[in-house]
């Protein structure tokens, strides 16, 4: 069955896609309102900390109406909403006042880059060490592979980034230690731990997942039927196992690329790569607000389109799903 | 490995319980800088000659305590959300469940994350409560997630269809007969949980937003001894092995308890 094939099929899978992409949008909302909110509520007044001590009433008064904090929340937010659409946050509140969106597209590609390494590794790996395991389930490949992957789940990652600058760096000498302006290699020797260890823990995911939806699939009565039949065994893992098994797994990414966010603040601060981590942490250190606002709004947005994404390509991969969305 | 989790754990929780009663004091400075392992510092002293063991048994107090407060707190919310989210009428069940389906939208800690950096303190005792308030805020949408499928299944089985037919209260049969059921499942998903808010509140002190110095976390244990393990590797060790085999633990005993309440979840995931 093809997926234009016929009218109604199509109609119920845009349908279906719709009805995704409306849910969408109400949790953009949702998290841009919550990340408003969260300066509204700050304590102590935003305009004592920008005009300093010794302002006088009159100074504050101008601050407060320049940056329109006289006008009502709904105002402010239906601002905020606009502006976050054209990525533009406002100023930032300390330092040199720069505007927060170029900040944030000074540091924003350095995380997609090691995020988008870091997930294709943890898809490729944990698909194949997953699918391998349950083929050969209980067996001692399956053993060590469930193993791993309970290290890879419970050992977290700012463990994991000082012990193997310790031992790549430190002692075999064989990688750089941080991130440097003057980069004496190439960027792959200096991203390389990184994105390994930003990937290990969904590939720890990953992997187990893949393998418990294989071995669901392989105990299927087509399984049996297609081996009695004779299907040669690469064949029938890969077009009758793995085609069937794959869906969860997909689903799993888009989850698991939200590890991988909170996990690149982490590993960001850990080997001093400029990246919007980075930058959250340090703007939380120096309070400030609109880069804390933006940041996390960027983080949540993105986390919100691969999920997007992840759930509209899965009724066409997936016929059975096609038919249960009506 | 579920008997290494539990004993572990025990000692874990001993060494929390009055390991830093018998030491010296994890927040001064008892002998020189990087002093090696010994009788009078057993594990030796870190970069202001502070005992890295009165450190660490502190700290397990303060991961342990924000943990299980945490938890407890997601469990208080996550439990009375998650029975209205099924019992209750429309007007409070559709929002909440609106509501619940809505906290999904933010990836992992990344709310925690927001509220620490709108009320970052470098208060000592306040740092502890944000981490506290800002991880239950994460913490509880899963477990009304949880809770309610639990109590969906069990809404129109016989004994609980019987208790109403004898004219005990919704309110009544919920507590006595629905909830109960519960407690298995509730107990092996609340060590993983446990596990995973010991490991968010780690990564926070990690970054320097969570529990603020000289108070001993080990994550802030962690990035100090960082610093130094071109020349003392040694501190780095520590504080990462106890960090991780109580991660470790706690995901075992969770596994092991969910085994026990579920006969069928065996040899997989």
């Amino acid at each position: 069955m093809s997926i234009l094939g016929n009218i109604p099929d199509a109609l119920r899978l845009f349908r279906a896609i719709s009805i995704r992409l409306a849910y969408g949008v109400l949790s953009l909302i949702f998290v841009s309102f919550v990340t408003f909110l969260a300066s509204e509520l700050a304590p102590g007044d935003v305009v004592d900390l920008i005009a300093g001590e010794k302002a006088t009433v009159e100074t504050k008064a101008r601050i407060r109406h320049d940056m329109g904090l006289d006008r009502p929340w709904y105002t402010r937010y239906g601002e905020f909403l606009v502006g976050a659409t054209q990525l533009d946050f406002g100023k930032s509140y300390v330092g040199t006042k720069e505007p927060v969106k170029d900040s944030i597209m000074r540091t924003l590609p350095m995380t997609m880059r090691v995020a988008f390494w870091a997930m294709l590794l943890a898809a490729s790996i944990g698909i194949t060490l997953g699918t391998l395991a349950a083929i050969w389930e209980n067996r001692w490949i399956d053993k060590w592979v469930l193993g791993l992957s309970t290290l890879g789940v419970t050992i977290p990652n700012f463990v994991l980034a000082p012990i193997l600058v310790l031992i790549f760096a430190l002692q075999l000498d064989r990688l750089p230690t941080t991130w440097e302006e003057n980069r004496v290699a190439s960027d792959f020797y200096y991203l390389v731990l990184p994105v390994v260890i930003l990937s290990l823990r969904p590939m720890a995911t990953l992997t187990r997942l893949a393998r418990a939806s294989m071995i669901d699939t392989l105990h299927q009565e087509f399984i049996r039927l297609a081996q009695a039949k004779g299907v040669p065994p690469v064949r029938l893992y890969l077009r009758h196992g793995l085609r069937n098994s794959i869906l969860p797994v997909v689903t799993a990414i888009g989850t698991s690329f939200g590890f991988l966010l909170t996990g690149s603040f982490i590993v960001e601060t850990a080997f001093a790569l400029p990246g919007i981590g980075r930058l959250a942490i340090e703007s939380i250190q120096k309070r400030d607000i609109p880069t804390i606002q933006a940041t996390t709004l960027v983080a949540g947005v993105l986390f919100i389109l691969v999920n997007l994404l992840v759930d509209i390509f899965q009724p066409i991969l997936d016929p059975r799903i096609r038919e249960s969305q009506v | 490995m579920f008997w290494f989790g539990i004993s572990f754990l025990a000692v874990v929780v001993l060494v929390a319980l009055i390991g830093p009663a018998v030491t010296h004091s994890p927040f001064e400075k008892v002998g020189t800088p990087f002093a090696p392992t010994g009788s009078q510092f057993w594990l030796g002293t870190d970069e202001q000659g502070r005992d890295i063991f009165a450190r660490l048994a502190y700290g397990a107090r303060i991961s342990l305590g924000i943990g299980l407060t945490v938890q407890a707190l997601a469990l208080v919310v996550g439990i009375t959300l998650g029975t209205l989210g099924v019992y209750g009428p429309n007007w409070i069940r559709v929002p909440i469940l609106r509501f619940t389906d809505a906290m999904f939208a933010f990836p992992d800690v990344l709310l925690a994350i927001l509220i620490i950096g709108v009320w970052s303190t470098t208060n000592q005792a306040q740092s502890i409560l944000a981490v506290i308030a800002s991880l239950a805020i994460t913490a509880w949408p899963s477990v009304v997630r949880l809770v309610r499928a639990q109590v969906a299944t069990y809404k129109d089985r016989e004994f609980v269809l019987a208790s109403q037919a004898l004219g005990a209260s919704t309110f009544y049969s919920v507590t006595r007969h629905v909830l109960p059921h519960l407690g298995g499942i509730i107990l092996a998903v609340s060590m993983v949980d446990l596990a995973g808010i010991i490991l968010a509140e780690s990564a926070l002190s990690f970054l320097g937003i969570g529990v603020q110095p000289p108070i001993p976390s080990w994550g802030s244990m962690i990035n100090q001894a960082r610093l130094d393990m071109a020349s003392h590797p040694v501190n780095l060790v520590w504080p990462c092995l106890v960090l991780s085999l109580t991660i470790f633990s706690l995901n075992f005993l969770g596994d092991g308890l969910r085994a026990l309440s579920d006969p069928k979840s065996q040899g997989r995931s």
